[in-house]
């Protein structure tokens, strides 16, 4: 990790209508570096590529889905410390809590609102 | 009847007084042998053709009640004529000869009697026509001899008194004639109306058997067209009917059950335990399963097992024990509950997904980062978002009624200050109002009310109950909220000043998708399931919901609930001793239960909380334990039971209180019901703490004045009889006259004092205090040595007396045990 203020992020969605807006609100109402990559596997290749400072990690996505992702990442040394916030359109309690004990900092819920999406993010970032 | 009655005895009386007329014999000799030859004519016609022969012939032949009846009435009819004939006066061949045709007549009656039997019997014709032999000849010489006999008497007569016989019967044939014809008139009326009603009884009951034919055929094709099954089994199991319904279910065929025992209809765990199941139940009288509905499993005949509803009830035929099983068949209820949980689930989801994009991409428009917007377009783009925040809601609805309904909601209480959670709601609500231009006013002098609330579900009723009321409420209208303590329960209302609530839609409004009218929904937006949500939700914190409205003012919803009193818990007066118990609590990470730890901790407990079974084991190896609470939801009852089990085994101590939490608490305890070792409360999650902790105290009081358990080994009786007599009011005492029998009780009794005779047991003695040393808590148990010889090594880690027989008497020695009994139990079971 490098430094404390939070700048480069990555996302990982399937679906590229979200996909897009959530770079677009990370980037244009929070000024962070977005980079995007589509399922659970990609994220552990720009994990190298890119050394992000957190990841957004959809729950639900095809190849290989955000807790598979987020299990394989805590094996790694060097991958294991990187903060994850899981995003998820099951907003029941209980599957919070589900994806909190696997080891993640935090949960959005889906939908939602690309106005306050940078402020969630950073809020969680500042609880770790 | 009486008219001919009357009548014949009229004709009778005119009849004698003309005979009184004729005062000579032979006037009455040639009168009465007129009226034997018309009885005689009579008797032949009753006999032959048309008479009983006659339809004793066609009975054989047809077996009809029609014939039957006839002869039976000729049979009558003749014994009238011959008594008639009789009575006349008769000579003594004549008398001979009357009783040959009687002798006929009665033959022909038993014959007919017989061949009734033998008809009922299926004989054929000519079988019973062969078997019922009847000699009728001898009827017709007899009246062949009468009517001889009288011809001849005839003759003499009217050669001799020709003039006044022929007056005499001038008259008298005319009465005679008229009388008889009576006579046999009233025979005929009087048989006439006994076969009128022999014929309406065989119609009767034809009719009734027909009836009860019906109404069984009726029974059972109800019984068979009911979906579910129906089994009746007798009190060995037998099943003895089912219906087609049964057939259906389980793929038998009705003689491949009905005789067999309906176990074959269980699976294998059950399979073998069935006929004990039913044993059980005929000897105690006691089954949970009779009389209410359960579910099981069944088994089908090709094997597979699924899901049913039993219903069992009991039933007594002809004195015999019967049970009627009443079967459904729920795997397709089950599959479309899965089906339906599964298809909100991914509803729930697949709407969610473009909703973000949705909702997402309207968002960004309307920030204004991408650059202006015209604002009829920008008035456009918050139509849409509106109604997508609006469509997300209505999916969280959705979701939480599914989970409402599924019994899935979960609600996190803790004790929660009423204000905060009024104020959130009226600050979170403040920019909705001032959108519809609308005053929201808070009173209220509810500070200081606590309440056991999950705060977000409570915020979440509030939130529907301000915003319905602000929606609802007229353009600069006022909506207030209101807090307060009502008589000892918080109450929260929300008044408008809307149009009130029309009576129709009163009825409604707490159901589902009901909204005043539809056009509701467009202007003022809402799913219609606000209400019906908040009423659960208040209904699950054991509060009321409800409403006063008056149309054309306005309308105050309002909720109460019990308030949180905190002070009955700082009443609890704790002691010294009973804060220091070593309490152990089994329990769940979740915030709940740590709430618990931490709540007795706050009065003063010091609980020693760990999260699994192997955690408490440790923790009851390393020092014992006074108070062991299990949270079920947790661990689960079979491990807890078994916690239990080694717990007063290894520790020996019975009767400290043992306290299980579940969620589910009558099922546990159900489950338990055989369990040997007993548990002292059952308290169903979620409880107040200080109901908690008052009932926690409670337990630890009664089980404090349960008895310490001495074991008395000695082989004196006296001696045993005299110390059970002195301490049986404060001790339980068990006696062993033996090493064996000691040992036994030791194994299979927690004891806290031992008396003994160490002659009596030997080197058992100092193996058994040996073990005990290892086992027992060594503060808790007591050795008193009652001994003639002197004791060697008594073993001293305990409370030892030590009394010599020779010098200190029973009695003394007595007194000084009762002290150390009084001193064990306070120690063991608090002061």
């Amino acid at each position: 990790m490098s430094g404390d203020e939070l700048k480069k992020i990555l996302i990982a969605e399937d679906e590229q209508d979200i996909r897009d807006i959530e770079k677009m609100a990370l980037e244009m109402l929070g000024s962070f570096e977005v980079e995007t990559c589509v399922n659970g596997a990609e994220v552990q290749d720009k994990v190298v590529s890119y050394e992000p400072q957190l990841i957004l990690l959809d729950v639900m996505m095809p190849i290989m889905d955000g807790p598979q992702a987020l299990g394989i990442l805590r094996e790694d040394d060097a991958t294991k410390n990187i903060p994850i916030i899981f995003v998820t359109a099951k907003a029941m309690e209980s599957e919070v809590e589900r994806l909190i004990s696997l080891g993640a900092l935090g949960v959005i819920t889906k939908p939602f609102d690309p106005a306050t999406l940078s402020q969630q993010v950073l809020d969680i970032w500042k609880g770790r | 009847m009486v008219i001919i009655v009357v009548i014949v005895l009229g004709v009778n009386f005119t009849f004698s007084n003309n005979l009184n007329q004729l005062n000579t014999s032979w006037k009455e000799h040639s009168e009465s042998t007129l009226k034997k030859t018309s009885y005689l004519s009579f008797i032949r016609q009753a006999l032959g053709y048309g008479g009983m022969i006659h339809h004793y012939k066609n009975y054989i032949l047809r077996g009809d009640a029609e014939n039957l009846i006839e002869a039976h009435f000729h049979i009558l009819e003749l014994r009238t004529f011959l008594t008639s004939y009789r009575d006349i006066g008769v000579t003594p061949v004549e008398e001979n000869n009357l009783i040959a045709v009687e002798q006929v007549v009665d033959d022909y009656f038993y014959a007919l009697s017989r061949a009734e039997v033998l008809k009922s019997q299926g004989l054929s014709v000519a079988d019973i026509d062969r078997l019922v032999i009847i000699d009728d000849h001898f009827a017709f010489d007899a009246l062949l001899d009468l009517e001889h006999d009288l011809f001849e008497e005839k003759n003499v007569d009217q050669k001799a008194f020709s003039e006044n016989v022929n007056k005499l019967t001038n008259t008298s044939f005319l009465l005679t004639i008229i009388e008889t014809v009576t006579f046999a008139f009233l025979i005929l009326i009087i048989g006439w109306v006994f076969r009128k009603r022999i014929v309406d009884l065989y119609a009767r009951e034809v009719e009734e058997k027909k009836k009860i034919e019906e109404e069984r055929a009726k029974i059972a094709t109800m019984v068979n067209s009911i979906r579910e099954g129906l089994v009746t089994i007798d009190s060995k199991g037998i099943v003895l009917t089912v219906n087609d319904a049964v057939l259906e279910i389980y793929g038998y065929k009705r003689e491949e059950l009905i005789g067999h025992n309906v176990k074959i209809l269980v699976p294998s765990p059950h399979y073998a335990k069935h006929d004990g199941y039913l044993k059980a139940y005929l000897k105690t009288g006691q089954a949970r399963i009779i009389g209410s509905s359960r579910e099981l499993e069944s088994i089908r005949a090709n094997g597979q097992s699924f899901p049913i509803y039993l219903n069992i009830s009991e039933m007594e035929v002809d004195g015999e024990r019967q049970f009627v099983g009443t079967i459904r068949d729920v795997s397709d209820k089950k599959a479309a509950d899965r089906a339906k949980k599964h298809f909100i689930a991914t509803v729930s989801h697949e709407l969610r997904t473009p909703l973000t994009a949705i909702q997402g991409a309207l968002g960004m428009i309307s920030t204004g980062v991408l650059g202006s917007v015209p604002d009829k377009i920008d008035s456009l783009v918050n139509v849409a978002l509106n109604n997508t925040k609006r469509l997300v809601l209505l999916v969280n609805d959705l979701l939480d009624l599914e989970k409402l309904d599924a019994g899935e909601m979960s609600f996190d209480y803790s004790e929660q200050a009423l204000s905060e959670i009024i104020g959130n709601a009226y600050y979170a609500n403040l920019p909705y109002a001032d959108q519809y231009n609308v005053k929201l006013n808070l009173t209220g002098k509810g500070r200081g009310l606590n309440v056991w609330a999950d705060p977000k579900r409570l915020e979440q009723v509030i939130t529907n109950l301000l915003s319905n009321a602000i929606k609802f409420s007229p353009e600069g209208g006022t909506v207030t909220l209101n807090f307060y303590n009502k008589d000892g329960v918080a109450r929260v209302e929300v008044s408008d000043q809307g149009e009130g609530i029309s009576e129709d839609f009163q009825k409604i409004i707490f159901k589902r998708f009901s909204q005043a009218d539809n056009s509701d929904t467009r202007t003022k937006g809402g799913t219609g399931l606000g209400l019906s949500i908040s009423k659960v939700i208040v209904e699950n914190h054991n509060g009321i919901i409800g409403f006063d409205t008056v149309e054309g003012e306005g309308t105050t919803f309002y909720f109460e609930m019990d308030i949180y009193k905190r002070q009955n818990v700082e009443k609890v007066e704790l002691s010294e001793e009973y804060l220091n118990r070593r309490i152990l609590l089994v329990e769940d990470t979740n915030p709940q239960a740590d709430m618990l730890s931490k709540s007795m901790s706050s009065y003063g407990f010091k609980p020693i909380a760990v999260n699994t079974i192997a955690q408490a084991r440790n923790q009851m190896h390393s020092s014992p334990i006074d108070t062991l609470i299990v949270d079920l939801d947790n661990v689960g009852l079979g491990k807890a039971l078994d916690l239990v089990e080694n717990l007063r085994l290894s520790q020996s101590r019975e009767r400290f209180p043992i306290v299980f939490l579940s969620e589910d608490i009558e099922r546990h305890k159900d489950l338990s019901a055989s369990s040997r070792y007993e548990v002292n409360l059952w308290l169903k999650k979620p409880f107040l703490i200080g109901d908690f902790l008052t009932m926690l105290d409670k337990t630890i009081q009664s089980a404090k004045h349960i008895k310490p358990k001495i074991l008395f080994i000695n082989d004196d009786d006296a001696l045993s009889i005299r110390l059970k007599k002195h301490i049986e009011a404060k001790a339980s005492v068990t006696i062993a006259a033996s090493a064996q029998e000691a040992k036994l009780c030791y194994d299979h009794i927690g004891f806290d004092m031992f008396i003994v005779d160490p002659d009596v047991m030997g080197k058992d003695m100092k193996a058994m205090a040996s073990d005990l040393v290892t086992k027992i808590n060594k503060d808790t148990i007591g050795v008193v040595y009652y001994s003639k010889s002197k004791v060697k090594d008594p073993v001293d880690s305990f409370e030892t007396m030590v009394f010599d027989q020779d010098k200190t008497p029973f009695d003394e020695a007595l007194k000084a045990i009762s002290k150390l009994n009084k001193k064990l139990a306070d120690e063991k079971y608090g002061a």
